[in-house]
């Protein structure tokens, strides 16, 4: 009797429990979808601005559209976040806000100048599957994996996105040949534990002065 | 050295489309974040570590017992890079055009197709050695000695680099011990046996005399160095530790590909 009412309960619950397991993976899903597309088309414009004759005649102007175009892309508050890891707790909010300009300064001090004057006809970009992650607290994200072949070279790029209020879904962290710039950081800062929050701004200071 | 070639190469390549969005987002972004905003990245936050914590304690930690040997290394091949490999590669590559340098790139790499295929077979990837097997046939003949890499650009047959340390790494075995040698670079123990047990499969290990063997292996050092050069150089300024920086992305970059 008892048995009865528990499986008739089960096998009234699981039908209900199962479809709506499938509708979340069906909405990650299709969310995940929304940010390739977003994806897709950001990279393009940044490509199409690099290649354009014009604009290659007015640096400038390429430089400012760049910046707006990659800025719609990349949750950089997110990815300072990640490779500080729980360091991030130790600052103050001041110091966070800091810490993010320097971190962006120093990586676009690097990585920046060398942008310019690539080559980027022979650039192939393929956009493969699109693997949501489980959502947290309502936060749909996703690793959208593509391929790069540059002089015949191809390199797997995953980029790992987040949904946001607004503007909609961002890069929070890109995983180059399997390698999570994140989590490489966030090893770079957990490895001295004498890098108190005052050191590590002091440390980037040094490097973006440099 | 292969391995962190493609590695730079590639970081390089993703933060040169994205780096430009950082220098924005430090200027514009960090005035951006509304309280409210950053409520609800603490409460969030602690999710994304432990999911960070989960996903890469176990693959990211290598023992580094030797520390002062390696670091002494890793110095070394600083040196050997700044003042020998990066001023020898500078004038090769103005010497020698993109295509040829794309050309020799293919026939090393057709060359070393043995050593991927004996892999492919030893971890039980029959369909990627089936690949490895056609692309070596139709490179070596219509590719003309691999200069062309046909397969890859006319019949879609990507190739995945395969290594005994990899094999050894699917069988079971852990990494060892990090390891970092003189101009060859960061490894570990498992790695740096399987790059010797490998060797023996190379086909230019076979080459006589000595002087044209290691004239090739220069050329080949030389050659793919071109593809990559001042990357390096990037890669160590964008890092707050370049040596962890380094290490850090070999351990991940070898557990990807074995998990592969």
């Amino acid at each position: 009797m008892m048995l009865g009412l528990i499986s008739s309960i089960i096998v009234g619950l699981v039908p209900t429990a199962f479809s709506k397991v499938l509708a979340a993976t069906d909405d990650s899903e299709q969310k995940a979808i929304q940010a390739r597309i977003a994806l897709e088309s950001t990279v393009n414009e940044v490509l199409a601005i690099i290649q354009d004759e014009a604009l290659i005649a007015n640096p400038e102007k390429q430089e400012r559209l760049l910046y707006d175009k990659a800025f719609e892309i990349f949750d950089f508050n997110t990815f300072s976040m990640l490779s500080l890891g729980r360091k991030y707790r130790e600052f103050s909010p001041a110091q966070r806000k800091e810490f993010i300009s320097l971190f962006s300064k120093m990586i676009s001090n690097t990585y920046f100048p060398k942008l310019a004057g690539q080559d980027v006809s022979n650039i192939s970009i393929s956009y493969n599957d699109v693997q949501p992650l489980t959502p947290r607290k309502g936060i749909y994200r996703t690793d959208i994996a593509t391929d790069l072949i540059h002089n015949e070279t191809r390199v797997a790029i995953v980029y790992r996105m987040i949904q946001k209020k607004n503007p909609g879904w961002k890069i929070y962290d890109i995983k180059i040949e399997g390698v999570s710039m994140a989590a490489n950081y966030r090893e770079q800062f957990k490895q001295d534990l004498s890098l108190t929050p005052e050191k590590i701004i002091a440390r980037l200071k040094g490097k973006v002065e440099k | 050295m292969r391995n962190t070639e493609r590695l730079i190469l590639s970081v390089l390549m993703a933060f040169g489309i994205f780096g430009i969005s950082i220098i924005y987002a430090g200027t514009v972004a960090a005035e951006d974040v509304s309280t409210d905003q950053r409520m609800e990245d603490a409460a969030f936050s602690e999710d994304l570590f432990d999911e960070y914590e989960q996903a890469h304690s176990a693959t990211q930690i290598v023992a580094d017992p030797i520390y002062y040997f390696n670091k002494a290394m890793f110095t070394f091949n600083d040196y050997f890079y700044f003042y020998g490999l990066k001023p020898v590669t500078q004038g090769y590559k103005m010497v020698v055009p993109t295509p040829v340098r794309i050309g020799i790139k293919n026939f090393f790499n057709n060359l070393t197709c043995p050593v991927r295929f004996i892999n492919n077979i030893l971890q039980g990837k029959i369909e990627s050695a089936e690949r490895e097997f056609t692309a070596f046939c139709v490179n070596s003949t219509i590719g003309v000695l691999g200069i062309y890499n046909y397969a890859q650009n006319h019949m879609d047959i990507h190739l995945e680099d395969e290594d005994l340390g990899q094999t050894l790494g699917v069988w079971g075995m852990g990494n060892g011990f990090y390891l970092v040698l003189p101009v060859l670079g960061p490894t570990t123990l498992r790695d740096g046996v399987g790059s010797i047990g490998d060797l023996f499969i190379t086909p230019t290990t076979y080459v006589t005399p000595w002087q044209l063997k290691w004239s090739l292996r220069g050329a080949n050092l030389i050659n793919s160095t071109s593809f990559r050069i001042d990357d390096y150089e990037a890669l160590k300024n964008a890092a707050i530790d370049p040596y962890i920086a380094l290490r850090n992305a070999y351990i991940q970059n070898r557990s990807a590909k074995i998990d592969k």
